[in-house]
């Protein structure tokens, strides 16, 4: 590539750049207007003489002299636009894609119908909680609700994709409507509406049972839970649900002994004594994965501590989660120093939440 | 009119073109992204119902705002002790990864079901928490699933900055009670059955070979030995005569370096560890090999231990002496019973 067309090349790219960025140019003054190759038709209007452009600190006007500026008669089922205004107006978007797709609370998805505007043709969405009734909203670029509408284009409002509306109330019905504008005095009106409602925060858990024997520990030997736990939870938190467990005697306490066999976080096989909790699966309906939590995770008698410190025991991986199940079985270890006794016992405190 | 250009500067003017329409471009491929929306959620300390509580609060906040204040509103159906002042705060023990909550402190309102605590500023995109007492402040619903509240972070003015909704699940009850035995344990153990004396001799004491007895056991308060003399004495039944044993249980050995006689000495030979400590008993704890324990006809304790046992081990050792008016004769013998419990 020779010198001349490197600078050739440079001096497009910049002057290209100049002239798109909303930096230096901050408003496209005038509304997107029949051109051709070589020719570009700034006016509408036949009329005697007007104005395309006056601006004062708070309004602009575009206007004509001698022919309608604006018309809309209408009846109960048509409306009729006619005049330079109508003319100029972008195409009324149709209504948008508005759901909910998975169970949000805070949150509901949009996806715009361009209606066949142009690609650089910006859209604002109104949204109201009652219908427009009283409350109207817009959706801005961060995607939460403002008091201003704000145009992006149908690429920057995600596209095909579309975005998530944030900060919604939960369990509440929401109505869009998106309008259109390619430029100053080119905004349509609203379109129709599409519905689509956020529902409530939830969060179920349930235990299977609230007694564990471990049985009759004989020294030397790791005894096992007789009975599993089953913790299953659901949730449509968007951080998922985490299931925390702790203990209250650190340990099996014999109230008559006044001995207890601590609770550790090791291989019971290795040990001399010793007593845990460990986890022995994970499994959910849909969402999550439900999945167990170090130290309560390993094989065989390896068991996770259980003192008065509250510990993840299984979550949800962070996702939302249906009838995610989580099962758990205690076992614990006598040496034969370990005072003989019919009353250890320990008290397991399971809870959950969920974050939202 | 273009100047040539070094290559250095063809290659810097091609570059930064590039940059520069890249830079245009890059948003219609890339579209902004949304901000996300701030999370956040309630631990209680117990879920069951009808019952005290403390909790934790934390969120990690998206919305940009000076945060002056957080209100934490319960689900409906707790009760929310009113007096603001009880609910004093904590940033300890937090759960992992998470930053103790910046200028939180004792509670400014108490209004329905809502509690409102002073905070500090926060940064977004931090997860920070904080604890409320348990102490006369809430105290959970009937049971149930999908209690709903929120946690609204709000300037000084008031003005909600990041809100929170999140859901409870209470439950009947929230605990498993876990129980186990530890059965009795006891084994006690002889190394040998007999313990021949030989040939005693009028002028110096004669011991048999020690006989250990050994003790096991997982009993609370340790074990106890008894030893008990079927004769009180060394008896030769073909002549009739004895070889008594001397003194009396009085918690002091006899020693028979200045007398005849018949004793039995008990030693310590192990005190297992992380049990309990084994007492040789007084009467039988000999201060060297002219004395021992004044042997009965009943049982008579020897030893014990306060505590349990891993192996703890005493020796038996018998000991005589002739006296010069002893008939002579081969059969003197004795049979001392050994017996030990455990404590439990």
């Amino acid at each position: 590539m020779n010198n001349k067309l490197i600078k050739k090349f440079f001096l497009i790219s910049l002057v290209f750049v100049i002239s798109q960025s909303s930096t230096l140019n901050p408003q496209l003054s005038y509304a997107a207007m029949p051109s051709s190759a070589n020719y570009q038709l700034q006016e509408y209007s036949f009329g005697s003489g007007g104005e395309d452009n006056a601006t004062s600190t708070n309004f602009k006007l575009n206007a004509v002299a001698g022919e309608v500026e604006f018309g809309q008669s209408s009846s109960s089922n048509y409306k009729a636009g006619t005049g330079l205004t109508y003319i100029m107006m972008a195409n009324v978007p149709p209504a948008p894609t508005f759901t909910n797709p998975s169970s949000y609370y805070n949150k509901l998805k949009i996806v715009l119908a361009t209606g066949s505007n142009p690609s650089d043709a910006q859209f604002a969405i109104a949204i109201s909680p009652d219908n427009f009734s009283s409350t109207t909203k817009y959706v801005q670029a961060d995607t939460t609700l403002g008091n201003s509408p704000v145009w992006q284009t149908y690429a920057t409002w995600g596209g095909a994709s579309g975005t998530n509306i944030i900060g919604l109330a939960t369990g509440t019905t929401y109505t869009v409507k998106v309008a259109a504008k390619q430029g100053n005095f080119t905004e349509s009106p609203y379109g129709p509406t599409s519905q689509a409602a956020t529902i409530t925060p939830t969060l179920s858990m349930s235990l299977s049972t609230n007694s564990v024997s471990i049985g009759s520990l004989t020294p030397g030997s790791v005894t096992t839970s007789g009975t599993q736990v089953t913790t299953t939870l659901s949730t449509n938190g968007t951080g998922g649900a985490v299931v925390y467990v702790n203990g209250a005697n650190s340990g099996l306490l014999s109230s008559s002994t006044s001995y207890t066999i601590s609770a550790v976080s090791s291989d019971l096989s290795g040990a001399t004594e010793g007593y845990g909790l460990r986890a022995v699966s994970a499994t959910q309906s849909s969402g999550g994965p439900m999945e167990s939590i170090s130290p309560y995770n390993g094989s065989g008698d390896n068991v996770g501590i259980l003192n008065s410190t509250k510990r993840p025991l299984f979550d949800s991986s962070g996702s939302p989660v249906t009838s995610g199940q989580g099962v758990f079985e205690l076992k614990a270890k006598a040496s034969s120093l370990t005072k003989a006794a019919t009353d250890y016992t320990d008290t397991l405190t399971i809870i959950t939440s969920a974050t939202f | 009119m273009f100047i040539s250009l070094p290559k250095k500067e063809k290659l810097l003017h091609l570059g930064l073109a590039g940059l520069l329409v890249l830079g245009l471009i890059q948003p219609i491929f890339y579209p902004k992204q949304a901000q996300a929306a701030g999370t956040g959620y309630v631990r209680l300390d117990r879920i069951k119902a009808s019952t005290t509580t403390g909790g934790t609060v934390c969120i990690n906040n998206a919305t940009t705002g000076t945060e002056a204040d957080v209100q934490v509103t319960f689900p409906t159906g707790f009760t929310v002790n009113t007096t603001a002042s009880n609910w004093t705060v904590t940033t300890t023990n937090l759960p992992s990864g998470a930053t103790a909550w910046p200028g939180i402190t004792t509670a400014s309102a108490v209004s329905s079901q809502t509690v409102t605590f002073p905070s500090s500023d926060l940064s977004a995109s931090t997860l920070y928490c904080f604890n409320f007492a348990s102490s006369s402040t809430l105290t959970t619903s009937t049971a149930g699933n999908d209690k709903t509240g929120s946690i609204v972070t709000r300037t000084g003015a008031s003005a909600a900055i990041d809100t929170i909704n999140y859901a409870a699940s209470i439950i009947s009850n929230d605990q498993i009670a876990v129980t186990a035995t530890v059965p009795s344990t006891f084994t006690f153990a002889l190394s040998g059955n007999t313990a021949a004396l030989s040939t005693l001799s009028t002028s110096s004491v004669t011991s048999a070979t020690g006989i250990t007895a050994t003790v096991n056991t997982n009993a609370t308060n340790g074990w106890i030995a008894w030893v008990k003399s079927t004769n009180g004495s060394l008896s030769s039944s073909a002549t009739s005569d004895t070889i008594t044993s001397p003194g009396s249980s009085n918690a002091t050995p006899e020693s028979l370096a200045a007398q005849a006689g018949y004793v039995l000495d008990t030693d310590l030979t192990t005190d297992a560890g992380s049990g309990g400590a084994v007492t040789i008993d007084a009467e039988f704890n000999g201060t060297d090999t002219n004395s021992g324990g004044h042997l009965v006809t009943t049982f008579a304790a020897i030893a014990s231990a306060n505590g349990p046992a891993a192996g703890d081990v005493v020796t038996l050792v018998v000991r005589a002496k002739a006296g010069s008016l002893n008939k002579a004769a081969s059969d003197y013998a004795d049979t001392l019973t050994v017996t030990a419990a455990g404590q439990f």
